[in-house]
Order: structure tokens, then C-alpha cells, then sequence
């Protein structure tokens, strides 16, 4: 009875591997008409392969940050009212839905939905690379309160929608209105090319282990403090080191961006966020930061220092411009540890690479 | 039964040498995973009916044999079994020893069972994604995809174990013949353009260092530099320590000392050169994929060639194949991987053969996407990725949640708000699947697994989900139900038959 049961338990395991021939739907079947922020269906082995490309002239001022998971292009405009960023994404099934895509945009800054009739007299006619598009405006607050304006202008082709959305501050987003729109009137898509296949590799990264120092980045020495134990960098970051002292420990990391991915507020808000504190206004800012002197650069703040303690915890948190690029280093730990590094992390803010 | 055999069998001496046997094997496993990974270990000590070689704290052991985690299990059971059948006679007393017994034997069974059937996957969808098949991580197979209209495709998959260097592919569905010329567990697929741009950056790196200190004069300014960058005072003192000096906190007054003493100042200079090349060097063998994987392997394959004293140049990289992406990438080999955090990504060149001759070689891998190959009108797409199998409805990623406790990376929330629609059960509807919280539908466990998270806590809305398909499931609940019945059957019989003799003394 044992040996039939082992055999029994055996033959599903030991079964040999066969070819399989089989057939699928090329996309997944979805019951729902939920419209999503993906760009074209990924489960399209075509639209997997043949990634589009896109000409365009870019207007003086905007900073090509490459595509990234949800858009194609992705740029950073530095205004003297602020930053302002434009992507544009492709979408699927977004044809005919017009007033839906003026409420997805609305529902993002906290406006109530428009009827179909509002929705449409909110739309007016723009060239999108000699086809006829649509524009739109919304201004709301973003989350955290801030004040957000979006342009959005698309084109429905027959191989999807595609979205360009300028975004940021009133002010900055007004002053680089003109600019978008010629720009729209420059971009051109082409059909995917397997050279543009070839350099976007679907596979996930291979080691969360190794040293992620962004490529492409000046080789730099990088030596610590002293009593400051280096450690394998995690995601986006190039040096990270842990601090232990009379107990206590805290942690340093230091990142390269290519933009200052939110600006000095989004920023602190978000190292605040990190150690259970709320987030403050440009007035709360300016008590949480200190300028480290130093050059400015694109219109941006020069180098800062935030400094935030929340019970036994500190977090002090630099942000650099140096040489087109934005450092980013934190020292987070136990309060004793971080007041007694002070002195020490500044000097390395300072003086790195 | 023969009767000495049948003593054995229900010996209680078997149980505890088995039990014996298993610590050890726990033992031995455990330390193993140092040098095997913890994959390998759980195949070949746990599920597996007998350990031949092994290697502890580095040391290689090939004459170890030891009995394999089946081995022992099925012996316990087979002990347990029989020892429960020569000892079994009905009574109320005894009812809650046989079921804890039963309970044991459940579990055992179970976990074989689980060991044996189970099947692992996963699901990796972004939000607004809608997926209809799941993957196996560690289990891979070349696929050839055709369209049939502008609805269906058609898949050859051609499962991991049938891939072999030298093997020949066929089948009435593909309009070619497959040759594997190449087959490899793990490689990395380089762009040729992208090693060649990481090599020159490392070359003039490296001219540079080699100019900064190819004299004597050079050593003060240097020095000097040192000051102002405090960063590379650390090497410098550690250098000037390696030749004597022992008054190292004025790096310049000590290069200075050190530039006037022809004895020391070449040592001095080839000692920096050689510890600033390695550093340079480790950078870009540590270059991580997270950002730009292309760039990432050219830089690690730049590094390995430049610190072999190799060429990267064009003549120096040969195409992969001679057709795809391949035409413009090279391999670099790798040993497989044993540890958890990384995976191995296997690769294959395939020579293409129809109207008896060759149409060229393409390079898959899992790291590139699916490949066109034209024969006539037809177009096939391969791709080499993780065995995939499809499910009769689909699930879409409506929200995932990421959640870290403030100032750390530890998980407080991952949650994914998910849409189910099963065509065949006109079942469409939304449900949630979070840490310690999975669903079960249709036979498969959904379990939260993963979800990616950058530096600047910015989630990107994609999710991983564990599935899982156990048929023995249930096994564990039962056994365990079943131990703590007996259990408290125990304990209660004796329970009321101590307070009923008490109470009967009391009386009398």
C-alpha cells in the first residue's frame, strides 16, 4: 500500500517533459472597461517587440530623462517659477472616450467630474505632428496640497492614444505653454525598430546585491569617514555606509539623479514622511533647512541641508547639484549616532567625490 | 510477514536512529547552503532519496553518503505506520494516543505530497495590467509564437530539460528546424556598443591615473589634491604607511619626505596606482543592472577584459549570432547562481534551418525581448523565459499598496487590489491579496510577494504575486486538527477519570 502510494506521488513528478503546442488569446480577456495608466498591452508579443520611437525637436531649456515604466519620453523643464515636467505615454482602448480621459486627468488633482457636454467644450483642436489632436487644461492640488496644473494633449492613432501631458506649477506650466505647443507640433511617431527592441532587455535586474553607482557616472573615490563601514549599495544608490556607535546605529546613502526628482520641498516632506513627520509648506521649510554655500545651477537652489529629529531619531538629508547632476545623501539612525556624525557627514557632503 | 522484519519495522530504536538521521541531515543541510545555495540543497538533501558527496565550511566530502530527506521521511512514516498497527487495540483510553498518531502521519504524508506535487509561480503585473498566465522563476522554455488571426496565437514551447547543446529541434507547427549550436544556464548578453563606450571610459580613467603619478614631481601636487578631496586620504595614508612613513596625518609633508627619497617615491607611486586602479576597477565590476542593465553588463564585461589585460574593441567582441539582437551583442558566461538573491539567465543560439539551409543563428535569453524570424510570408516570434502556463481567466493589477515602516525598509503593507474576470464563470469581480492574507482561486494560492520600491519611495505600481498550486494543501490543517483532538481527548479522559476517583474516595 506505502509503495503504491510513493509511486502514485512519484509519476506526476517524474513525468517527462514533453514540447507543448497549445493556443492563446493575444490579449488577455478583461471584462472591464477600467481605462489604465500602462502604456499599449504588453501581453501583445508585437507591441512588446516593436517598441515605438519617437522624433521630435526639443525646445531649448528641456532635459531628456530617457523613458521610464509608465512613458516613452520623459523631460524636466527648470523654470525660474519652478520645475515642470512633460511625458507622453501611449495607451490602448482610450478611442471614443474622450470625456472619460478630461475626468481621469480632473480626478488626479481633486476636481469633480465633468458631463459629457462640459467635458468636450473643455477640449479644444492642436497639431500633434501634422494630425489633428485635442488639448486640455486642469489645475488642482496635487497630493500633499500643493497647487498642480496639467496640459494634456492627445491624439488617438490606430495603434492607440497617445498622451503628452505637461505638468507642474501654474506658473512654470504657463510659462512653457507655447514652447509645448510647438513642441507637439515637431513630434513624429515611427513604427518600433528591433534596434529599439534590442536596447530595453525585459528581464528584471539581476542582483539587488551589487554596486548600482549610476552608469555613466564620473569614476569617484569615495572613502568614508573614519569609524564609517561600507556596505553594498541598494537600488539607486552609489556608496552606502552604517555608523555604530555605544550602541547606537545609524545609516548613510548617497544617490546621483539626473533631475531634483520633486525640488528641495518634495523632498524633505518626503524624508520627513520617513521618520513619522507631517509634511510642511515652504514657510515649514525654511526651518528644517540650512544652505550648505556652494554653486547653483539650472536655475535650481544651491546645495541644502535638511536636519530632522523625531524622538530618538535623526535623519540629516543633503541635496548637491554637481556638474549637471543632483547628489542625494541622507544619515538616518539613532539620534546619539547622528549628532555625534554631524560634523563628520557634512565635511563628506562637502568635499565628495 | 517475516517476523524478524516486522520487529524492525515497529522498533521504537528505528524511530529514534531515524530521528537521529534527520537532525543530521538538517544539520549537514543547513551548513551546506553556504557553499550549495539553498535551491540545490533543498533538491539534493531534502528531496532526494539519498546524499552522495558533500561540501562543509569549504571542505569537499565526495565519499559522504547519507540517507535523503525521502529516504527518512518514508522510513518514519513506514515505522509509525507499523508500529501503530502491532500496538492498535480499541479502547476509549487509548483513542487520543492513535489520533495524535494519525494526526503525525497526516502531516508526514502531507509534506511528501507537497514535496512532490507542488508547483511554484509567479505573476508580475503592473497597475492597470491585466495578466492571464503565470510563470516559474527557476524553470525555462523556448518559445515560438506564431499569429493565427488577429486574435490567436499559436505557441510551441519547447520545456528546459529538451534544450541542449548540439539538439535538434522539429515540430509539424514551425515552419523550420531548430539547432541548438549553443545552450548555457547562466550568461550575461552584452552590447557590443556599450562595452566598447565602458572600455574606453575605463581606459582613460586609467591613462589618467597612470599620468597623475608617472613622476616624482607628481607626488606633492597630488598629495595637495588629497586635501581638498579628504575622501582618497584614507588610501594615501595607508600607501605612505606601505613604505615606511609612520608620521602619515600631513599627507603632504609626507609625500614630501617620500618625493626626496628615490628609494620610496616609485614604490609610493606604484602602490597608489595599483589601489586606485583596483578601485576603479571593483566599480565597474560591482555596476549594478538597476538602472541601465545594458550598461551595466558592458561596464562589468569592460572591467573583466581591461583587469585580464584583454582588448575591448569591436574585432575583440564577436557577435552572439548572426541574426536579432544577438548581431549586436556578445555573451559573457557566467556560473549558475546558487544564492537567493540572484538568478541565472540562461541563453541559447539557435541555427534556423529550412529548405535544407541555414536562414542564421539568433541569440534569446530571458534578458531580451521576443525575436521576429521571417520564413517566406510567415513570421515566428522565439523568446527563451520562464515556463509559462495560462489560466482560464484573467487578473488585473487595479492598485498595489507599498507601505515601509517610517525610516526603514521593513514591509508594513503590501497589499494589491486586484479585478478577477473568469469568462466561464461570468465571474468578474475585485477582491485583495496582502502579506499573510492570500487567495485562493481555482485551485492556486495567490500570495503578495514582492513589490518594487526606488530610493526616492516613489512605488511604481507593480506587484509580484506568488502562485502556488498544492494539491495537499489541506494536509497540514488536518494533521494538526487531528494531533490537537487527540491531544485534548487525552488529556480530558484523564481529566474526568481523576476528578470521578476523587470524588468517589471523597464519598466512601
Amino acid at each position: 500500500m506505502l509503495c503504491g502510494a510513493a509511486v502514485a506521488l512519484c509519476l506526476p513528478a517524474c513525468k517527462r517533459p514533453e514540447i507543448r503546442v497549445y493556443t492563446i488569446l493575444k490579449h488577455a480577456p478583461e471584462a472591464s472597461p477600467v481605462p489604465s495608466e500602462a502604456p499599449l498591452q504588453l501581453s501583445d508579443a508585437k507591441a512588446k517587440h516593436l517598441r515605438p520611437k519617437l522624433d521630435y525637436q526639443l525646445p531649448a531649456g528641456w532635459k531628456d530623462l530617457g523613458p521610464n515604466q509608465f512613458s516613452l519620453v520623459n523631460f524636466s523643464i527648470a523654470t525660474p517659477k519652478g520645475e515642470a515636467t512633460v511625458n507622453i505615454t501611449p495607451l490602448s482602448g482610450m478611442d471614443g472616450k474622450d470625456a472619460m480621459i478630461v475626468n481621469m486627468w480632473r480626478s488626479q488633482v481633486g476636481q469633480p467630474p465633468l458631463d459629457d457636454a462640459e467635458a468636450e467644450k473643455s477640449l479644444s483642436p492642436v497639431e500633434i505632428g501634422g494630425e489633428s489632436g485635442r488639448l486640455f487644461e486642469v489645475t488642482g492640488a496635487h497630493e500633499g496640497g500643493q497647487p498642480l496644473e496639467i496640459i494634456t494633449a492627445f491624439v488617438h492613432r490606430p495603434d492607440g492614444s497617445w498622451f503628452y501631458k505637461l505638468q507642474g506649477s501654474a506658473e512654470a506650466v504657463a510659462s512653457q505653454k507655447e514652447a509645448f505647443v510647438n513642441f507637439l507640433k515637431t513630434v513624429k511617431v515611427k513604427p518600433g525598430t528591433e534596434e529599439t527592441a534590442e536596447t530595453a532587455p525585459t528581464a528584471p535586474p539581476r542582483s539587488l546585491e551589487k554596486n548600482p553607482a549610476e552608469p555613466g557616472t564620473p569614476v569617484t573615490h569615495m572613502v568614508a569617514p573614519e569609524g564609517w563601514k561600507e556596505q553594498a549599495p541598494g537600488q539607486m544608490q552609489v556608496a552606502k555606509f552604517t555608523v555604530e556607535k555605544d550602541g547606537g546605529h545609524a545609516e548613510v546613502s548617497v544617490s546621483i539623479f539626473d533631475s531634483d526628482t520633486g525640488g528641495t520641498l518634495g523632498n524633505v516632506n518626503r524624508w520627513r514622511r520617513m521618520l513619522g513627520l507631517g509634511d510642511v509648506d515652504e514657510n515649514g521649510l525654511q526651518e528644517c533647512v540650512t544652505t550648505l554655500g556652494g554653486a547653483h545651477f539650472d536655475g535650481a537652489p544651491g546645495p541644502i541641508l535638511a536636519d530632522l529629529t523625531n524622538e530618538n531619531r535623526r535623519l540629516l538629508g543633503a541635496i548637491v547639484p554637481r556638474e549637471g547632476k543632483w547628489w542625494f545623501y541622507k544619515m538616518v539612525g539613532d539620534a546619539p549616532v547622528v549628532n555625534a556624525e554631524h560634523d563628520a557627514f557634512v565635511q563628506f557632503v562637502k568635499n565628495q567625490p | 510477514m517475516n517476523r524478524s522484519l516486522w520487529k524492525f519495522l515497529t522498533s521504537l530504536r528505528v524511530t529514534i536512529v531515524l530521528l537521529g538521521l534527520a537532525i543530521v541531515l538538517v544539520f549537514i543541510g543547513t551548513v551546506a547552503q553556504a557553499d550549495e545555495g539553498l535551491y540545490q540543497v533543498q533538491n539534493r538533501y531534502f528531496r532526494h532519496w539519498i546524499v552522495i558527496g558533500t561540501t562543509l565550511w569549504g571542505y569537499k566530502m565526495p565519499w559522504f553518503v547519507w540517507p535523503g530527506g525521502y529516504s527518512i521521511g518514508v522510513g518514519l512514516v513506514v515505522n509509525l505506520l507499523a508500529a501503530h498497527i502491532k500496538r492498535f487495540h480499541w479502547s476509549m483510553s487509548k483513542l487520543g494516543i492513535q489520533l495524535t498518531h494519525v494526526g503525525i502521519i497526516i502531516l508526514l504524508v502531507g509534506q511528501l505530497a507537497t514535496d512532490m506535487l507542488q508547483v511554484e509561480s509567479h505573476m508580475t503585473f503592473n497597475e492597470g495590467e491585466t495578466d492571464n498566465y503565470i510563470e516559474r522563476a527557476r524553470y525555462h522554455e523556448l518559445a515560438f509564437t506564431t499569429d493565427l488571426d488577429k486574435d490567436q496565437q499559436q505557441v510551441v514551447a519547447v520545456p528546459e530539460p529538451l534544450l541542449k547543446q548540439g539538439e535538434t529541434i522539429n515540430n509539424s507547427k514551425l515552419p523550420f528546424t531548430v539547432k541548438l549550436q549553443t545552450y548555457g544556464g547562466n550568461g550575461d548578453v552584452v552590447s557590443i556598443a556599450k562595452t566598447m563606450d565602458a572600455g574606453n571610459k575605463l581606459t582613460a580613467a586609467l591613462g589618467t591615473l597612470e599620468a597623475e603619478f608617472s613622476s616624482a614631481d607628481q607626488l606633492v601636487p597630488q598629495a595637495q589634491r588629497v586635501a581638498e578631496t579628504p575622501g582618497r586620504a584614507e588610501i594615501w595614508r595607508d600607501a605612505l604607511r606601505g613604505v615606511g612613513e609612520t608620521d602619515v596625518e600631513d599627507i603632504v609633508a609626507a609625500a614630501k619626505r617620500v618625493a626626496a627619497d628615490p628609494a620610496k617615491e616609485g614604490k609610493l607611486r606604484a602602490d597608489l596606482k595599483q589601489r586606485f586602479r583596483a578601485g576603479m576597477l571593483m566599480r565597474f565590476s560591482n555596476m549594478s543592472d538597476d538602472k541601465d542593465p545594458q550598461m551595466a553588463s558592458g561596464m562589468r564585461l569592460a572591467a573583466e577584459r581591461v583587469s585580464a589585460g584583454q582588448p575591448v574593441t569591436e574585432a575583440s567582441l564577436p557577435p552572439a549570432s548572426t541574426e536579432g539582437a544577438g548581431a549586436h551583442m556578445t555573451l559573457r558566461p557566467l556560473p549558475e547562481v546558487k544564492d537567493m538573491d540572484t538568478r541565472s539567465f540562461p541563453y541559447a543560439v539557435l541555427d534556423i534551418q529550412a529548405g535544407g539551409k541555414s536562414l542564421g543563428t539568433w541569440l534569446v535569453s530571458e534578458a531580451l525581448r521576443e525575436q521576429p524570424i521571417k520564413v517566406g510570408d510567415k513570421t515566428v516570434y522565439v523568446s527563451l523565459r520562464g515556463e509559462r502556463h495560462y489560466l482560464p481567466y484573467s487578473i488585473k493589477l487595479l492598485h498595489a499598496t507599498h507601505k515601509v515602516y517610517a525610516g526603514s525598509d521593513i514591509p508594513k503593507d503590501f497589499r494589491s487590489r486586484i479585478l478577477i474576470s473568469n469568462p466561464t464563470t461570468k465571474e468578474n469581480r475585485e477582491t485583495e491579496i496582502s502579506m499573510n492574507d492570500p487567495l485562493r482561486y481555482g485551485g492556486l494560492a495567490f500570495y503578495q510577494y514582492q513589490m518594487t520600491k526606488d530610493e526616492l519611495d516613489r512605488s511604481p505600481g507593480q506587484s509580484v504575486l506568488q502562485v502556488v498550486h498544492n494539491p495537499s494543501w489541506l494536509a497540514p490543517y488536518i494533521g494538526c486538527i487531528v494531533v490537537a483532538a487527540g491531544m485534548l481527548w487525552q488529556f480530558l479522559h484523564h481529566l474526568v477519570g481523576f476528578i470521578t476517583k476523587r470524588r468517589t474516595a471523597r464519598t466512601a
